[in-house]
C-alpha cells in the first residue's frame, strides 16, 4: 500500500496538505492520524493513496525502458491532472531527452498512449532527471532578465525559437508586467516572441 | 541490437487489438539496421496514429536509441 505523510500544526492542517499533494478528494480520503499535535508536536497523519494508477505508471515504464537500460527509477507526483513522472536511467537519461527535449516529448506521447489504453484518463507528464523543471526554471529566469534589458534600453528583444509551451510559459511570467508587452512574430516553427516596452519610448 | 526489437515490439503490442500477430524483423546493414514491424489487419491506424503522429514518435525514440549505440534504425512499418 502506498501513502504520503504530512506534517502541520493541526490535525486538520496537515490533513489539507496531504490531500492537496495526493490530489485525493476528502469524501475518498483514508487516512491515519499519527500524531495529534499536542504541545511542541506537530500533528501527523498519513494518508493512503490509490495504488493501482501509481502501479500501472510505474510498471509500464520500468517494463518499457528496462529493455532498453539496465536501470529505470520512477517517482510519481500527483498533479491536478495526472501525475507528474520523473525517471531516471542507467546511461541512457541525454539520449531519451534528445535535442530541445524532442526524444522526450515523443516519449512522453506513446506513454500516454499506453498507458490510456490501460486505463482510460490516465495522464502524466514526463520528465528525466528533471530536465523539464530546469528548463523551466531557465526559461522563467531568462524571460525576466530580457524584460529587464528592454526596461532599460526600451528597446525590443527577441527571444528565440521556443515550443509553443516554452511560450506560454515565458508570456505567463511576464503578464503581471504592465511596462513591457510580449507579441508573437511568424508562425509555425519559426515563430518567435518578442518582448517590448508598452509604450513606445519615443512618445513618452 | 536485439533490444531495439524488443522495443519496437513493446510499442507495438501494447499499442493494437491483436499483439499476438505483431512481428518484427531486424534486417542488419554495416551502419544501418532495417527493422520491419508486421501488424494485424485494422491494427495500422493504430500504429501510425493520427497525422502520422504515432509512427513518428517511435521513429524519434528508436532512432534516440540507435545513436547511443553508434549506429542508424530505420523502421518500416508493413500491414
Amino acid at each position: 500500500m502506498r501513502y504520503i505523510e504530512e506534517e502541520g500544526r493541526t490535525v486538520e492542517e496537515a490533513l489539507e496538505k496531504a490531500l492537496e499533494k495526493a490530489g485525493i478528494d476528502r469524501s475518498e480520503a483514508r487516512f491515519e492520524v499519527l500524531s495529534e499535535g499536542l504541545g511542541d508536536e506537530p500533528a501527523r497523519v498519513r494518508l493512503y493513496q490509490d495504488a493501482e494508477e501509481l502501479d500501472l505508471i510505474e510498471g509500464l515504464i520500468k517494463e518499457f525502458l528496462g529493455i532498453l537500460t539496465s536501470r529505470v527509477d520512477v517517482e510519481i507526483e500527483p498533479r491536478k491532472k495526472g501525475y507528474y513522472v520523473n525517471i531516471h536511467t542507467r546511461g541512457y537519461d541525454s539520449a531519451l531527452i534528445g535535442r530541445g527535449g524532442k526524444t522526450l516529448e515523443a516519449l512522453e506521447y506513446l506513454i500516454n498512449l499506453m498507458l490510456r489504453r490501460k486505463k482510460s484518463n490516465l495522464q502524466v507528464e514526463l520528465d528525466i532527471s528533471h530536465y523539464r523543471e530546469r528548463r523551466k526554471e531557465f526559461l522563467k529566469n531568462k524571460a525576466l532578465a530580457v524584460a529587464r534589458r528592454v526596461k532599460e534600453t526600451g528597446k525590443e528583444m527577441r527571444i528565440d525559437p521556443l515550443t509553443p509551451e516554452e511560450r506560454r510559459l515565458v508570456r505567463d511570467t511576464l503578464r503581471k508586467d504592465r511596462s513591457i508587452r510580449v507579441y508573437l512574430v511568424g508562425r509555425g516553427g519559426e515563430a518567435t516572441l518578442v518582448v517590448a516596452p508598452a509604450k513606445r519610448s519615443r512618445s513618452s | 541490437m536485439g533490444d531495439l526489437k524488443d522495443l519496437i515490439e513493446y510499442i507495438a503490442k501494447a499499442l493494437v487489438d491483436n499483439p499476438d500477430v505483431v512481428s518484427v524483423k531486424e534486417i542488419p546493414g554495416e551502419k544501418t539496421v532495417i527493422y520491419e514491424l508486421k501488424v494485424g489487419e485494422g491494427d495500422l491506424g493504430k500504429i501510425i496514429g493520427r497525422e502520422g503522429k504515432t509512427a513518428k514518435a517511435i521513429r524519434t525514440i528508436i532512432s534516440a536509441a540507435a545513436m547511443k549505440k553508434g549506429k542508424r534504425a530505420v523502421l518500416e512499418i508493413l500491414e
